[in-house]
């Protein structure tokens, strides 16, 4: 019974790895709607210095002009790892800043765009699909390793136990 | 004895055949999700193992009330059962859960409702568990955990409203185009869903009558030890008294 | 109903000479509060702003860690003195019984409250002494001592009961000390009644709920 487990856990393990690859085939075609991704490449303030747009340079090389409101919303990474999450009315110079800092890197952003404005910027790397592959087979590993480490302790338990009846019983006889 | 194997088989096989049924349904037959691509797909397993996650608090519930009104043995194996089994598919929810936040809202933790609700959940029924472990078997032990698993149901209802009301008051520190995440539950979706649901309940009701089964195995091991342990008493009392009887008269002379 | 109330206030009154005498509850309760209190605004640099973010949810952490020390010792002190026994051998219904526990609990975690609030506004320098806050506090505490006392009951025949108490009481009082810190939130951020309804009533429903669950269930923890 104990090896049946190993087995089919090791057998859903390597059923997993081609489906993976074979749902990853089907999705590239899958674009989103209204996102725009891409490397920040030119940053447009007014007189007062104050955030206004910025152009972004997506991976077919177009070029898209977006630009920004007080309700755009934020979700940017440094290279610290700190993450700021606010509006841009909140505080305009803490999201200049961060557009600043992302351009510096080329690291790509994704833009919600409605009517050319903004409403929503965030880290690329959250819509990456390749990426969130690693994700999605981490969840389903966690699952499989969960139950099967559980059903093999009760089912080793369970066979331990069935051998100590049998000699108690004996003994009691 | 020889027809329950069988019947384990059986289901089993069953859960085995639904969870291939299930594989092929998420991995290779619903379409990708538009908005949150592949990563999608985890909802047809973080899902199910909430559901059934919560199934296990109505059972522990039930089977606590059950064992009050009617002191069966049964009633708190499967409490037990439940509460055991509840706990592998809340921390399985809560991790699955964390997974899947990372990269679609970028934070591993939000203070999303059902996400607070089943962590709080997970600690009172670890409590419960850990209660049963320290408290000596036997007949206290089984009513005072039945009484304990009913709070926790109680309270179930009361901390998803506080957690609902929680969320509200503090939104959540996710933006962008993967922050709503309120993707449309119908046609292959949906029908992936159901399916995956449906056999990870299948799982869920084979866990836990497989913990059932270790369980009654433990009661049983107990009163074994207890009637040998009595017989050994037995056999040491009737052979003092004997010797005595017998040393008497040789201490005598 | 009159006699009643007359034999829960007899029950509680017990409690309370016990600890006129004794002092322990109380003063354990106050102590360690305060001394959570303390050690936060030592851990975290108090500016203004800061002070009233994470004041009310320091507060609520101390009263709730602080409660308990103060429930445990209550039953502790039944246990010790094998007198459990004695107040289930006495010809009253087991859930007046629970009710007098209850409200010597209530009593005493009120009487810490009376001392910890002043001494927190003190040191973190937000105003929380307001007839909303009083409100809040004796919700919160009746809420504490109705779950508290059930669990304290069940796990007064542990081995380790100081680890078991937390471990039941801290998960299930979650819906309270959250609507406990939110309401105290919005009252020091100068909200009023309007401001946290929601939370109030949730607090409330809390209350009712562990109250009749809690003494239907007390009959089951006394049975011998």
């Amino acid at each position: 019974m104990r090896n049946f487990f190993v087995l089919a856990f090791v057998a859903l393990t390597a059923l997993a790895l081609p489906s993976v690859a074979m749902a990853q085939s089907a999705a590239t075609s899958a674009a989103s709607d209204g996102n725009t991704s891409g490397v920040i490449t030119v940053i447009q303030v007014d007189s007062e210095t104050n955030l206004v747009g910025f152009v972004l340079s997506t991976q077919n090389g177009e070029l898209v002009e977006v630009s920004v409101n007080d309700s755009t919303s934020f979700g940017l990474e440094n290279a610290a790892g700190d993450r700021w999450v606010s509006d841009f009315g909140e505080d305009p110079t803490e999201a200049l800043l961060r557009i600043t800092d992302q351009r510096e890197r080329f690291a790509p952003v994704t833009v919600t765009v409605a009517d050319g404005v903004a409403s929503a910027v965030v880290d690329r790397e959250q819509g990456d699909l390749e990426r969130n592959l690693g994700f999605l087979f981490a969840i389903y590993i966690v699952t499989w390793a969960g139950f099967f480490a559980y059903i093999f302790i009760v089912s080793r338990r369970q066979s331990d136990l069935a051998r100590e009846i049998k000699a108690l019983t004996s003994q009691v006889g | 004895m020889a027809a329950l194997p069988k019947i384990r088989l059986i289901w089993l096989g069953f859960t085995a055949a639904l969870m291939a049924l299930t594989l092929w349904m998420v991995f290779l037959w619903v379409p990708t999700e538009i908005n949150q691509g592949n990563i999608q797909r985890a909802l047809y397993f973080h899902v199910p193992v909430a559901w059934t996650a919560m199934v296990a608090i109505v059972l522990i519930a039930v089977a606590s009330v059950a064992y009050l009104k009617t002191r069966d043995e049964k009633w708190d194996r499967l409490a037990v059962a439940g509460a055991e089994t509840g706990v592998i598919f809340a921390a399985l929810m809560l991790i699955t859960g964390m997974v899947w936040a990372k990269p679609v809202w970028g934070v591993w933790w939000t203070g999303e409702a059902k996400l607070t609700t089943t962590l709080i959940l997970f600690f009172i029924y670890v409590a419960y568990l850990m209660f049963r472990a320290y408290f000596p078997p036997g007949e206290q032990r089984r009513r005072l955990a039945a009484i304990i698993g009913l709070i926790g149901a109680i309270d179930t209802p009361i901390i998803y409203y506080g957690a609902q009301l929680w969320e509200r008051a503090h939104p959540s520190a996710v933006v962008g185009p993967y922050s709503n995440n309120d993707s449309s539950v119908d046609g292959p979706v949906g029908l992936t869903l159901l399916v995956a649901t449906i056999a990870f309940s299948v799982l869920f009701v084979y866990v836990a009558s497989e913990r059932y089964r270790l369980r009654k195995q433990e009661d049983e091991v107990m009163a074994l030890r207890r009637a040998i342990s009595l017989q050994a008493l037995r056999v040491a009392t009737t052979s003092d008294s004997t010797e005595s009887i017998s040393s008497a008269p040789a201490g005598g002379a | 109903m009159g006699a009643s109330l007359a034999t829960v206030w007899t029950l509680a009154r017990k409690d309370l000479l016990l600890e006129l005498r004794s002092k322990d509850i109380v003063l354990a309760i106050v102590v360690f509060a305060l001394l959570v209190i303390a050690i936060f605004t030592f851990a975290i640099e108090l500016t203004p702003s800061r002070a009233r973010d994470v004041g009310p949810g320091v507060l609520w952490a101390a009263v709730a860690f602080a409660g308990v020390l103060g429930l445990n010792r209550s039953f502790a002190v039944e246990a010790e003195g094998d007198t459990l026994d004695g107040l289930m051998l006495t010809p009253v219904s087991r859930e007046l019984i629970f009710f007098g526990k209850v409200l010597g609990n209530f009593i005493f975690i009120t009487i810490a409250q009376v001392v910890i609030f002043p001494v927190f506004e003190a040191l973190f320098n937000i105003s929380v002494l307001q007839v909303e806050t009083i409100v809040i506090a004796l919700l919160a505490s009746l809420g504490f001592a109705a779950v508290g006392t059930a669990f304290a009951a069940v796990s007064v025949r542990v081995r380790s009961r100081e680890i078991m108490l937390p471990l039941l009481f801290l998960p299930t009082s979650v819906p309270l000390i959250m609507a406990a810190v939110e309401s105290t939130s919005a009252v020091v951020d100068g909200g009023s009644w309007g401001d946290f309804s929601e939370w109030l009533q949730l607090a409330i429903a809390f209350d009712v709920i562990f109250m009749i669950a809690s003494a239907v269930l007390f009959q089951f923890v006394l049975e011998e």
